[in-house]
């Protein structure tokens, strides 16, 4: 069974790009196994950032995010790898919740109103929202409404 | 008087989960010091305090946050 994570790493702001993708490469082949031969969703470089308070004497690091799915069981391995390269200074690996898994299209469902729900489209696109939503949704507005009440 | 009552920031956003990564948004919910705000102060609803908690947290791991600033 595949699950979905994210990884935050951070490397030495030493790393030059084409390194930074050589050792992100060397990482990632870890991940892949017969079921799953392609485990990267999405990469997204944020480059050099200073960092809230120094690590390892580093006062820069270079940010890259990835969101990958993968069978738990890879993930030792993966962060062994991880903690043995130096040019990694900091990682962080979570579970994505970020993104709800997107419901079985309908068929007669276009594809803007995918864009429109993100942006929160016209009423219309939201009443039909709150009816696929989850009962979480539901939940939160019940609990604003009854505060409403309480203050009238 | 009666105070009108706090409403949660993070549902007027209209945000589902909130980022860790987002360091700009939990600025908002953190002190001078860099510790949390309670929920007395930042009026966050309770789930929501729960996950600007576990954002914090994460956001500090990758040095996004501060764990504190001293000689604020």
């Amino acid at each position: 069974m595949t699950r979905r994570y994210e990884i935050v790493y951070i490397f030495d702001s030493a790393n030059e790009e084409p390194q930074i993708e050589k050792h992100l490469d060397r990482f990632h082949a870890v991940l892949k196994s017969k079921e799953n031969p392609d485990p990267i969703r999405n990469a997204n470089h944020w480059g050099k950032r200073s960092l809230a308070y120094p690590i390892a004497g580093n006062e820069i690091g270079y940010y890259v995010v990835v969101q990958f799915s993968t069978d738990p069981t890879l993930l030792p391995e993966f962060e062994r790898l991880l903690k043995l390269e130096e040019a990694v200074i900091r990682h962080q690996i979570v579970l994505n919740e970020g993104e709800v898994p997107v419901p079985a299209p309908v068929p007669d469902a276009s594809d803007d109103r995918k864009g429109s729900d993100k942006e929160k489209g016209s009423d219309k696109e939201k009443g039909s929202d709150k009816e696929k939503g989850s009962g979480e949704d539901k939940g939160s507005d019940k609990e604003k409404d009854s505060d409403k009440e309480k203050e009238e | 008087m009666r105070r009108g009552k706090k409403t949660c920031p993070v549902c007027e956003m209209g945000v589902r989960v909130v980022d860790y990564k987002d360091d700009r948004t939990l600025q908002r919910f953190i002190t001078d010091r860099g510790k949390i705000l309670p929920r007395r102060l930042s009026g966050t609803c309770a789930r929501h305090q729960r996950q600007v908690g576990t954002a914090i947290k994460r956001a500090r791991h990758i040095a996004l946050l501060p764990f504190i600033r001293s000689g604020a």
